[in-house]
C-alpha cells in the first residue's frame, strides 16, 4: 500500500514551500526517517524525512517548484504498487482516483490531519462548568480558548486571562477617564455593558473594592501598572504561560573561582578601574560552556528553533523601576578584562538610563545574578524568545566531602530554567554539568 | 468553659434529659452496671435505676422492635447498638417498621425514638467490628441520619434526637469518644439539618463526616502553609442535608472533596458529589468533584492495613491539591 | 376554566401590550386583559390624540406665521369634527396595529375588568359575564385616571378631564386649565391655536415644575406671547356655575398673595395629576408607594410572582418608561434576570416650541451635590432654526467638572423631541463632553446646538485644565 509524501506545514504562516532537492530517486528504497528531500519555507530550509519504509515511487515535482501546503509529492510503498501519474493533489482529498489502492493511506493521513487542526467547534471544548459560565456571560467562545487544564482542559483562571486581554478596548470613553483618573487598571474589571463592556459604575466598584480589600492592610501606594513595569508584567507572564520552564539545580565549589578572582584583581583593575567581579568570572564560564553546547544558545521563535551563532549572554540588572537586560554581545571572544570592562559600563548606564537601544539587543542566554543578597537558590523565568537561564546564588562557605575528608569550600547553589519545548532536559542537565566543571576548574578559561 | 469528652457529652445529653422527661428510657445490651460496650451509660443505672436503664438479651432485633413499640405507645426510647455492624439485625426493624408506622397510620401514630450506634474503624476491632454502613440507613425515607464529630456538637445534636418525632439514627464514632472540647452544661439543641462550617476558606471546600471532619481539619493546616486555604464543611446530619450550606460554599470555591470513611463505592459521598453537581453550584465548579472514603475492602486487623483502607490526614491533602492544580 | 398562561397581562397600555409581546415572542402563553380599548391612555386619551391635535395647532402658527413671510392665504377655516376624526383614524390605525400584533403573538386577548383573587387566579368580568383564569405569573399594567381635586363647586360643573376632553363639542371661547405639568400646557398650546383664550392656574411657582428651570422660563414667556395667561403660586379655591346660555363658570383664584380673583371661562379642564388604577389587585395586601405599587428594581410586587409596571407604579410616568418596564417584568417572569435602569430616560412636551430633556436637571445636580459646569447654547445663533423661523430656544448641557461626564441635557425648541435622543446615547454610552464635542454633525440642522453647545463647554472646562 502506497503511503502519500506530502508538503508539510511547518508553521502557522506557511502556505507553500519550495523544493530544492531530492536526496532519492524514483526506485530508491527509503526508511523511516532518513531525509527525502530538501524545502525552503519563509522561514527556514528544513530537509523532510520519510515517515514509512518502502520504495520511492514516484516524485511530482521537480527543484524550484512551489508547492502548496499539504499537497502530495509523491509516494512511498512496495516495489510496482501502482500510483497515479500526476499528483492526485492535496492529501487526504476525497478526488482520489484510486480509492481502494490507498484506503489505508488515506485513512492514516487524514488523521494526521485532524492532528493538527486543533480548532474544535464549541461544543467539544474541554472546559470546566465555571470556565464555561464566566465564558457564557462574557460572550467569549470556548474555542477561543486554550486550556490550562489536563487534555487542554479550559479553567476559570484562562476564561479570565481573554477578558483581561479584552477589557482594554472594551470600555466607555468616560469609564476609561474615570479609570485613569484613579489609576484602576481596566483589565480586571468585568464589564456589566452589552458583551462585557466596562462601564463607569463597574469601575467605581472596582475602586470602592479596592479601597475595600483589607482594612488591616494599610497600603501607603498604589501604583499603575506603566511603562517599564507593565512591559515586565506582561513578558513575564508571557513566559510563564507559553514556555514550559523546568529548573535543573546544581552546587558549585568555588574555591578556585576566589583564588582566581583574588590573584587577577589587580591585574583587571589596573586596566579598567574596575572590581573583578564573581558575576563576570561567571559570564565568562557560561559564554564558554554555550559554545559547547550550542542546543542552549537558542531562541524559539513561532514553531523554530534557531540556533544562534554568536553567544550574547544578557546581564539582569535591577533598577528602581524595574529591571533591565544589557548584553555583552560575542562573549567567547572577550577574556575577562573585556567582559569586566563591558559588564561594569553597561550596568552604569543601565543605571542612569543612558543604554542604547542595541545594548538591549541581541541577547541568546540571560544570566541573574542575586549572589549579592541573602538568596541561596531561586527559579529564574526565562526571557523569551531565549530558550535559557541562569540564575546564581550567593557564595556561602559550607561543608563539602572532598577526597573522604570534610572541607570548608565556598559553595554556590545555580539554577538553570529551559524551555522543555526547545530543549530537553538531558542536553540541559549536561550543560550544567559542564558550566560546574568549568567553574571548578576555572583556569581553563585562560587556556 | 469546662471541657468534656464526646463520651460524656453523649452521657450528659440523655441523663439531662431523663431528669426531665420521664417518657425518655434506654434500651440495650449491657448498658446496666457494665456501662455498655464503650462505657457510654455508665453510672446511669445508680442514677435512674434498671427500669428505664433496661438491660437487653442479645437480639438486636428484638431490641429494635421493643424500641418501635414503645415509641409507639407514647414513650421516648433510646436504643444503645454495641456496635454499628449489628445494625443489620435490626434493619427489618429499621425499615420496614419504624420509618414506615407514622406514614402507614396517616400521621396517628408516630415512632419518636433514638438508635445510638458506635461506628468506624481505628479500634483494631477488625472486619465484623469497624464498618461504617450509614449509607444503608440514609437511603430508607423516614428515618433521620445524624453524626456528629465534636463533643458539643454530640451533646446538642442528641438532644435534638430525642425531642424528634421521628426515629434518628444517631452515629457515634469510636475515636471520636474520647476527643474533648467545650460543652455548655445547660441542655441545649443543634437543629438536625443544619451543616456547620467548621474552618472558611476561598479556595476549596472539603464535605467531610464524623472522623474526617478532624482529619480535614489538620489536612487545612497543613495545606494553608502551602497557601491554600481550605473550608471545612461539617454536614453533622446526613438526613436531612444541609444543601443550601454546601452549595453555598462550593460555588464559592469553585472546587469541592468530598471524605468519608465508609467504602466510597455506593457511599455518602457519591450523593453529596450528585447533590452538587444537580445543583446551582454546578456551574461555579472549576475542577471535577473528587470523593475519598474507604477501599472495597473489609477492614483488615493489621493496623497498618487497617489504616491503609481508610483516607487519613496525606490522601486529604493530596486530593484538595489535584483539585487546586489548575487554579 | 381556561387553560392556564405562564403569563397573564392586565391593562393593554404601552406597559402591558409590550410586556405581552415580548413574553409571547419567547414562546410564552400569554393572555391580555383589557377593560377599554387597547393602547391605553397613551393611544386613546393621552400621547397620540394630544400630539395629532399639536400637530394641527402646528400648522395653524405656522400659516399665521406664513402671512408674514409672503405667503399669503385665505381666511383659516376650522372643522373641529373633522379635526376629531383626523384623530380618531390616527388612534383606530394603531390599534388595529396593535391587535395584530397581539394576534400574531398567539395572545389570548379578554375585554374586560381583571381581577386579581387571593389565590392568584384572575376573574374577568365583563358586561354579561363572569369567568376565571389560571396564570403562573401575572404583570399589573393597568395605568392610571385624571386625578380630580375636591374643590368646592367643581362637582356642580361640566369640567373636563384629558379623558373627556379630546372629543369636546365645540370650540370653547375660553378655558380654564387647572395644572400647568406636562398635560395642562400641551393643552394650553392646543386651544391658544384654536383661538381659545386659555388661562393656566398652577400652583407651583413655574409651569412644568418637574423640568429645568430655564425651560419654564423660555415655554412661559413662548405662551404668553401666544396669549395664554398664566397664574403662577395659585390655587382654584372655588368654582361656581353661571347660568348664562353657554354654562359658563366662575373660578375663585387665590394668588400667592393671599388674594383672591375670579375668573371667567367656558370651558375647564382638571389637569392635576393621575392616580392609579388599583381595583385589579384590591383583593391583594400588596406594599405600597403613596397610592402606587410598589415594586422592586425587578418590577415584582411584594407577592411573589406578581409584577407591576407603569403609570401604577408611580414614577416617570411615561409611555416608554411603562414600555421599558413591561420588558423587565415579562423577562423576570421568564425567569430572565433582568433589573429596570433609569439612568437614561428622556422626557419630552410637544408644546410649542418643544421641551426635551434627559438626565438630571442643575436643580437635581445642585441638591445633589456635584461639582458640575452648564452652558446653553441659544437657538438663535443656529443656521437651520433661524431659516425656519423657529429660533426660540437653547441647548443646556450639565456635566460633571472631574470626567465631562453627561449629567442632563435640556433641548427647547421646534422638534428638540426628535433631537433629545443623541444626548440619551451619549449618556447611556458614557461619552463624555469631550466626545460629544468632537462628533461632526451635519450642517444646518438644529442638532448642531448640540455640538456647539458641547464644544464651548469643553473648551472652557479644558482652558481651565479641570478635566483629567
Ligand atoms: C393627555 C396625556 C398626554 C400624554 N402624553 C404623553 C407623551 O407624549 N409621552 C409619554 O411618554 N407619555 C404621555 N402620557 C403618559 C402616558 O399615556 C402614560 O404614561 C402611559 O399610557 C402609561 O402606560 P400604562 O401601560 O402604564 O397604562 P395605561 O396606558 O393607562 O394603560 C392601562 C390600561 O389598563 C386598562 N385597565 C385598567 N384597569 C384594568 C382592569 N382592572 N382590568 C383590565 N384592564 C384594566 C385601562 O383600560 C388601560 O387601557 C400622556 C398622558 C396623558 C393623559
Amino acid at each position: 500500500m502506497a503511503n502519500e509524501v506530502f508538503m508539510p506545514k511547518l508553521s502557522s504562516t506557511m502556505e507553500t514551500g519550495t523544493l530544492l532537492q531530492w536526496f532519492k530517486e524514483e526506485g530508491d528504497s527509503v526508511e523511516t526517517g532518513e531525509p527525502l528531500f530538501e524545502i525552503m519555507t519563509d522561514k527556514i530550509n528544513i530537509e523532510v524525512e520519510a515517515y514509512d519504509d518502502g520504495v520511492l515511487l514516484k516524485k511530482y515535482y521537480d527543484i524550484d517548484d512551489e508547492i502548496p501546503v499539504n499537497q502530495i509529492i509523491a509516494y512511498v510503498g512496495q516495489q510496482d504498487e501502482v500510483v497515479p501519474d500526476t499528483s492526485p493533489g492535496i492529501s487526504g482529498n476525497e478526488i482520489n482516483e484510486e480509492k481502494e489502492l490507498n484506503e489505508s493511506a488515506v485513512e492514516e493521513t487524514s488523521v494526521r490531519i485532524e492532528e493538527q487542526s486543533k480548532v474544535e467547534p464549541s461544543e467539544d471544548v474541554r472546559a470546566t462548568p465555571a470556565a464555561r459560565r464566566v465564558a457564557r456571560s462574557n460572550n467569549i467562545l470556548l474555542n477561543e480558548i486554550s486550556g490550562s487544564g489536563p487534555k487542554g482542559r479550559v479553567h476559570v483562571k484562562d476564561v479570565n486571562q481573554v477578558l483581561i486581554q479584552r477589557n482594554d478596548s472594551r470600555a466607555t470613553p468616560l469609564a476609561k477617564k474615570v479609570s485613569k483618573a484613579h489609576q484602576v487598571s481596566l483589565e480586571s474589571i468585568n464589564g456589566s455593558g452589552v458583551n462585557g463592556k466596562v462601564m463607569k459604575n463597574d469601575v467605581a466598584k472596582s475602586i470602592d473594592r479596592v479601597s475595600r480589600v483589607d482594612p488591616s492592610i494599610q497600603t501607603s501606594q498604589k501604583r499603575k501598572l506603566s511603562g517599564m513595569r507593565k512591559v515586565i508584567a506582561d513578558r513575564m507572564q508571557e513566559s510563564v504561560n507559553t514556555a514550559p520552564h523546568v529548573t535543573l539545580t546544581s552546587e558549585i565549589d568555588m574555591k578556585k573561582v576566589q583564588e582566581l578572582r583574588k590573584n587577577l584583581m589587580k591585574v583587571v583593575e589596573s586596566h579598567t578601574g574596575n572590581r573583578l567581579s564573581y558575576t563576570d568570572i561567571i559570564i565568562k564560564a557560561t559564554g564558554e560552556a554555550l559554545s559547547r553546547h550550542p542546543a542552549m544558545n537558542a531562541s524559539l521563535n513561532d514553531d523554530e528553533i534557531v540556533l544562534n551563532n554568536s553567544i550574547n549572554v544578557g546581564l539582569a540588572v535591577s533598577l528602581d523601576e524595574g529591571l533591565i537586560v544589557p548584553v555583552i554581545q560575542d562573549v567567547p571572544s572577550k577574556g575577562l578584562r573585556e567582559i569586566n570592562d563591558h559588564a561594569k559600563r553597561l550596568a552604569k548606564n543601565a543605571r542612569n538610563q543612558k543604554l542604547q537601544e542595541d545594548q538591549l539587543k541581541g541577547a541568546t542566554f540571560t544570566v541573574s545574578n542575586l549572589g549579592m543578597y541573602a538568596v541561596d537558590a531561586f527559579t529564574p523565568i526565562i526571557n523569551l524568545p531565549q530558550t535559557a537561564i541562569l540564575g546564581t546564588g550567593r557564595i556561602q562557605e559550607k561543608p563539602v566531602v572532598v577526597d573522604q575528608e570534610i572541607e570548608v569550600r565556598p559553595t554556590m547553589a545555580v539554577s538553570l530554567s529551559f524551555d522543555h519545548r526547545a530543549i530537553d532536559g538531558a542536553p540541559a542537565a549536561a550543560f550544567l554539568t559542564e558550566l560546574k566543571q568549568i567553574l571548578e576548574n576555572p583556569y581553563e578559561l585562560l587556556a | 468553659m469546662r471541657e468534656l469528652t464526646y463520651l460524656e457529652a453523649v452521657r450528659e445529653a440523655m441523663s439531662q434529659e431523663m431528669r426531665e422527661n420521664n417518657d425518655v428510657f434506654l434500651l440495650g445490651e449491657d448498658i446496666g452496671v457494665y456501662g455498655g460496650a464503650f462505657g457510654v451509660t455508665r453510672g446511669m443505672i445508680e442514677e435512674f435505676g434498671p427500669e428505664r436503664i433496661r438491660n437487653t438479651p442479645i437480639s438486636e432485633s428484638a431490641i429494635t422492635g421493643g424500641a418501635v413499640g414503645a415509641a409507639l405507645t407514647g414513650m421516648r426510647p433510646i436504643l444503645e447498638l454495641q456496635f454499628s455492624d449489628f445494625i443489620t439485625i435490626a434493619m427489618d426493624q429499621l425499615t420496614n417498621q419504624a420509618a414506615k408506622l407514622r406514614y402507614m397510620y396517616g400521621g396517628k401514630g408516630s415512632v419518636p425514638m433514638v438508635l445510638r450506634t458506635p461506628a468506624g474503624s481505628g479500634t483494631g476491632a477488625a472486619a465484623q467490628h469497624s464498618q461504617s454502613l450509614e449509607a444503608w440507613v440514609a437511603h430508607i425515607p423516614g428515618l433521620k441520619v445524624v453524626q456528629p464529630s465534636t463533643a458539643y456538637d454530640a451533646k446538642g445534636l442528641l438532644k435534638a434526637a430525642i425531642d424528634d418525632d421521628n426515629p434518628v439514627i444517631f452515629y457515634e464514632h469510636k475515636l471520636l469518644y474520647k476527643t474533648k472540647c467545650e460543652v455548655p452544661e445547660e441542655p441545649y439543641t443543634i437543629p438536625i439539618g443544619k451543616a456547620d462550617i467548621k474552618r472558611s476558606g476561598g479556595d476549596v471546600t472539603i464535605v467531610a463526616t464524623a472522623i474526617m471532619v478532624h482529619r480535614a481539619l489538620e489536612a487545612a493546616e497543613k495545606l494553608v502553609k502551602e497557601g491554600i486555604e481550605v473550608e471545612v464543611i461539617d454536614p453533622r446530619t446526613l438526613v436531612p442535608l444541609d444543601e443550601e450550606t454546601i452549595v453555598e460554599s462550593v460555588k464559592k470555591t469553585g472546587r469541592v472533596v468530598v471524605v468519608h470513611e465508609a467504602v466510597k463505592r455506593g457511599g455518602y459521598g457519591g450523593e453529596i458529589a450528585s447533590m452538587i453537581a444537580e445543583s446551582e453550584a454546578f456551574d461555579f465548579l472549576d475542577s471535577p468533584i473528587k470523593r475519598l472514603g474507604g477501599l472495597p475492602v473489609p477492614i483488615p486487623y493489621n493496623p497498618k492495613l487497617e489504616k491503609a483502607t481508610v483516607p487519613q490526614v496525606d490522601d486529604i491533602v493530596e486530593a484538595v491539591k489535584e483539585t487546586i492544580r489548575f487554579k | 376554566m381556561t387553560a392556564p398562561y405562564d403569563i397573564t397581562v392586565i391593562g393593554g397600555g404601552p406597559g402591558g401590550y409590550v410586556a405581552a409581546l415580548h413574553a409571547a415572542e419567547q414562546g410564552k402563553r400569554v393572555a391580555l386583559i383589557e377593560a377599554k380599548y387597547l393602547g391605553g391612555t397613551c393611544l386613546n386619551w393621552g400621547c397620540i390624540p394630544s400630539k395629532t391635535y399639536l400637530k394641527q395647532a402646528e400648522i395653524i402658527e405656522m400659516i399665521k406665521k406664513a402671512r408674514d413671510w409672503g405667503i399669503e392665504t385665505g381666511e383659516i377655516k376650522l372643522s373641529i369634527d373633522k379635526m376629531k376624526r383626523r384623530k380618531d383614524e390616527v388612534i383606530h390605525r394603531l390599534r388595529n396595529g396593535i391587535s395584530y400584533l397581539l394576534k400574531q403573538g398567539k395572545i389570548d386577548v379578554f375585554y374586560g375588568y381583571g381581577t386579581i383573587e387571593k389565590n392568584h387566579s384572575i376573574t374577568i368580568k365583563t358586561k354579561d359575564d363572569v369567568h376565571t383564569i389560571e396564570s403562573e405569573k401575572i404583570i399589573v399594567a393597568t395605568g392610571s385616571r385624571p386625578v380630580v381635586p375636591s374643590i368646592q363647586g367643581l362637582e356642580q360643573v361640566d369640567y373636563d378631564t384629558s379623558d373627556t376632553i379630546f372629543d369636546m363639542k365645540n370650540i370653547p371661547s375660553s378655558i380654564a386649565i387647572i395644572g400647568g405639568g406636562v398635560i395642562g400646557v400641551e393643552f394650553a398650546c392646543i386651544f391658544a391655536s384654536l383661538g381659545t383664550e386659555v388661562t393656566v392656574v398652577e400652583m407651583a411657582d413655574r409651569i412644568i415644575p418637574n423640568e429645568d428651570a430655564d425651560a419654564s422660563k423660555t415655554l412661559t414667556k413662548e405662551l404668553e406671547n401666544k396669549g395664554v395667561s398664566i397664574l403662577t403660586g395659585s390655587t382654584v379655591k372655588k368654582v361656581t356655575k353661571v347660568t348664562k346660555e353657554n354654562n359658563y363658570s366662575i373660578l375663585s383664584v387665590m394668588d400667592g398673595n393671599g388674594e383672591t380673583h375670579s375668573l371667567e371661562a367656558q370651558s375647564l379642564l382638571v389637569s392635576v395629576g393621575r392616580k392609579p388604577n388599583t381595583s385589579a389587585v384590591e383583593k391583594l395586601e400588596l406594599e405600597k408607594n403613596g397610592p402606587f405599587i410598589h415594586v422592586n428594581e425587578k418590577m415584582e410586587t411584594t407577592n411573589k410572582g406578581i409584577y407591576a409596571i407603569g403609570d401604577v407604579i408611580g414614577g416617570y410616568q411615561l409611555a416608554h418608561v411603562a414600555s421599558a418596564e413591561g420588558i423587565v417584568a415579562a423577562n423576570n417572569a421568564m425567569n430572565v434576570d433582568d433589573q429596570f435602569d433609569d439612568k437614561v430616560i428622556p422626557r419630552c412636551i410637544y408644546t410649542l416650541p418643544e421641551v426635551a430633556s434627559v438626565g438630571m436637571t442643575e436643580e437635581e445636580v445642585v441638591n445633589a451635590g456635584i461639582s458640575y459646569r452648564t452652558e446653553r447654547f441659544e437657538l438663535h445663533a443656529n443656521g437651520k432654526a433661524l431659516s425656519a423661523g423657529e429660533a426660540v430656544g437653547f441647548s443646556k448641557i450639565i456635566c460633571d467638572e472631574t470626567y465631562g461626564e453627561i449629567l442632563g441635557v435640556t433641548l427647547v425648541g421646534a422638534h428638540v423631541t426628535e433631537l433629545i435622543s443623541e444626548a440619551s446615547a451619549f449618556m447611556s454610552l458614557e461619552g463624555t463632553i469631550e466626545e460629544a464635542a468632537k462628533m461632526i454633525h451635519p450642517h444646518p440642522t438644529v442638532s448642531e446646538a448640540f455640538q456647539e453647545n458641547a464644544s464651548s463647554l469643553f473648551q472652557k472646562l479644558k482652558n481651565q485644565g479641570v478635566l483629567v
